[in-house]
């Protein structure tokens, strides 16, 4: 006999422990997208004129988001969605989600940029980690995506820039700051106010688990597909996930707590620890805390 | 007489393999067996998404890695 949903008693798809909710298709995604809106009103007041620009990789993050923003935004004529997708270079990899971000967006009818490493800084993703270097791939590519990312949505005048990040990416994010003793990258995970030349951010999808983010794409037919990137992730993120998801089995909710117990500290943290001020960086005239931006840093240009 | 279902897992062994559950097992306890966390896929009975509290049932059970890093 199967389990039913706790609101209208078809068969359930999802049981929910932390909130102890059986939940039908329908009413899943009712609630996820309950979720984001509360999220979008409570913490980024979207407001006449706004465009958001929604940084849209092709993974299931950031299509979910793109599907969800569309579905809340569209009718409303004072509010434009512009997709931008970062194609880095990753031989074999990027060129699969890319070809599902262009399949979206012509569906949803959503104007999408397409910028390249290569076009931008004359080389790919992949040739600048075949270069002698001291980092990690995933830092040239987070550097030089997050930088070029910004300035694409400051080009097109973009008020808010989206991105995907869910509960367990914030969940992670928090612990790795915690473990590291690291304040002031907490306080930069959800800054308290906007900075000169840089779009602010908001992460509409950061009250939803990751889990539910997939579940949320396969029921609604979204492309899904469970590639990864060549390159190794962060080894410490792998680490902190284990540990998070083995408290969360055990003691379901903690993923949430761990969030909402940052999100009431990092106001007061925020006080105390006063962001630097940005200028602008010499080179390339991106936002930056130093003379020089860590983007023109990482490409060895001064 | 305990049942036996079909268990495919993508990305790693789309093939399937025969696994013995346990008598009114559930979902997670099908995923204790395998040695995964129920916070790391989605499983869908047939085709359609099941509660990790549900009670296996004759079928082909697919278990999908949907978290990337796993």
């Amino acid at each position: 006999m199967p389990i039913k949903c706790m609101k209208c008693n078809k068969d359930a798809i999802i049981f929910q422990k932390y909130s102890g909710m059986h939940l039908c298709r329908k009413h899943f995604i009712e609630d996820v997208e309950r979720k984001i809106k509360l999220t979008i009103r409570k913490q980024y007041n979207v407001e006449k004129g706004d465009i958001i620009a929604v940084a849209l990789s092709g993974g299931k993050d950031s299509i979910v988001l793109l599907h969800i923003l569309h579905k809340i935004f569209s009718k409303r004529r004072d509010v434009e969605i512009v997709a931008i997708t970062i194609d880095e270079g990753i031989e074999g990899y990027r060129e699969v989600t890319l070809e599902k971000a262009r399949k979206l967006t012509s569906e949803l009818g959503i104007r999408h940029i397409v910028r390249s490493f290569k076009d931008e800084y004359d080389k790919t993703l992949d040739e600048l980690v075949a270069q002698e270097r001291e980092l990690g791939a995933c830092s040239y590519c987070g550097v030089l995506r997050k930088s070029l990312m910004n300035k694409i949505a400051n080009e097109i005048g973009a008020t808010k820039l989206a991105t995907g990040h869910n509960l367990d990416d914030e969940a992670q994010t928090i612990m790795m700051n915690h473990l590291g003793g690291d304040v002031e990258r907490m306080i930069r995970l959800s800054p308290p106010r906007a900075l000169e030349g840089l779009v602010l951010r908001a992460k509409p999808l950061r009250k939803v688990p990751e889990k539910e983010i997939a579940l949320y794409a396969i029921v609604n037919d979204l492309p899904f597909d469970m590639s990864e990137c060549p390159y190794a992730h962060e080894a410490l993120r792998g680490e902190v996930r284990d540990m998070i998801n083995d408290f969360e089995v055990r003691h379901p909710g903690t993923k949430y707590s761990i969030m909402r117990g940052f999100d009431k500290m990092v106001g007061i943290l925020g006080k105390e620890f006063p962001q630097a001020s940005l200028t602008d960086c010499r080179v390339c005239g991106e936002p930056c805390t130093a003379e020089l931006c860590q983007a023109c840093k990482l490409l060895g240009r001064s | 007489m305990s049942p036996q279902v079909e268990v495919k897992i993508f990305p790693e062994s789309p093939e399937g393999q025969i696994i013995d559950v346990p008598d009114g097992a559930t979902y997670e306890d099908l995923l204790k067996i395998l040695d995964i966390n129920q916070e790391l896929v989605i499983l869908l009975n047939n085709g359609q998404a099941v509660p990790i509290d549900g009670t296996v049932d004759a079928g082909t059970i697919t278990i999908l890695r949907a978290i990337s890093g796993g």
